[in-house]
């Protein structure tokens, strides 16, 4: 009896759960997608106009001669390879330094375990 | 497991500083050594400093924009037959 009232409950529950995820999903579509697109769009010139900035800087510099003609090309490519690698170095580092927590793994297991058991004595089907 | 971790993160930064070190060298300090130097022969002409950069850039990107077209052809697939 316990059992066949909160399969109900559940069915309910879940017939309701899905119909407002339909509303929401019906009126803020438009909405949404706005949201998403507009802050891209700026960003994105936001990007553009300061890499124009840059190199508006940069001929500017050269044709003032106060960086010599061999680097024209020398410099910005060194400069973004170092940023590359940069990066590539931040993650190797993270990496090495992560933090694993073995107690709480541990513990974690246990939680699993007890779960497990409660709920396969209550009648529910606990997968693997 | 996370010595697998600690490996592959040693890897990289080893492989990044040891890209940053030859760059470098080979940008900056080069042209500073006179051209009898025997170190010259360990380094390519110059430039190849600007070629292979430049080259393993398109390449990238080529190889990203391949990729996006795949992904977006085959969601669209998904969609029509679904």
């Amino acid at each position: 009896m316990v059992e066949k009232r909160t399969e109900r409950r559940g069915e309910d529950r879940r017939k309701k759960v899905s119909v407002d995820v339909n509303r929401r999903c019906k009126k803020d579509r438009s909405n949404s997608l706005k949201v998403i697109v507009v802050p891209t769009m700026k960003h994105i010139l936001k990007i553009m106009a300061l890499v124009v900035v840059v190199a508006g800087l940069w001929i500017s510099l050269l044709q003032t001669s106060v960086v010599p003609h061999s680097y024209t090309w020398l410099l910005p490519v060194y400069l973004i390879i170092s940023l590359g690698c940069y990066g590539l170095l931040m993650v190797g580092i993270g990496l090495m330094l992560f933090p694993t927590c073995p107690q709480e793994a541990v513990l974690l297991q246990k939680d699993i375990v007890e779960a497990k058991e409660f709920l396969t004595s209550r009648g529910v089907d606990a997968g693997s | 497991m996370e010595l697998a971790d600690k490996a592959v993160g040693f890897l990289l930064s080893a492989v990044s500083l040891s890209i940053f070190s030859y760059y470098t060298f080979w940008v900056i300090i080069l042209p500073f050594v006179e051209k009898d130097h025997f170190v010259h022969g360990y380094f390519l002409p110059q430039e190849y400093a600007i070629l292979i950069p430049v080259f393993a850039g398109v390449a990238l990107l080529s190889f990203l924009c391949v990729f996006v077209g795949y992904v977006t052809i085959k969601s669209n697939k998904k969609k029509k037959s679904a």
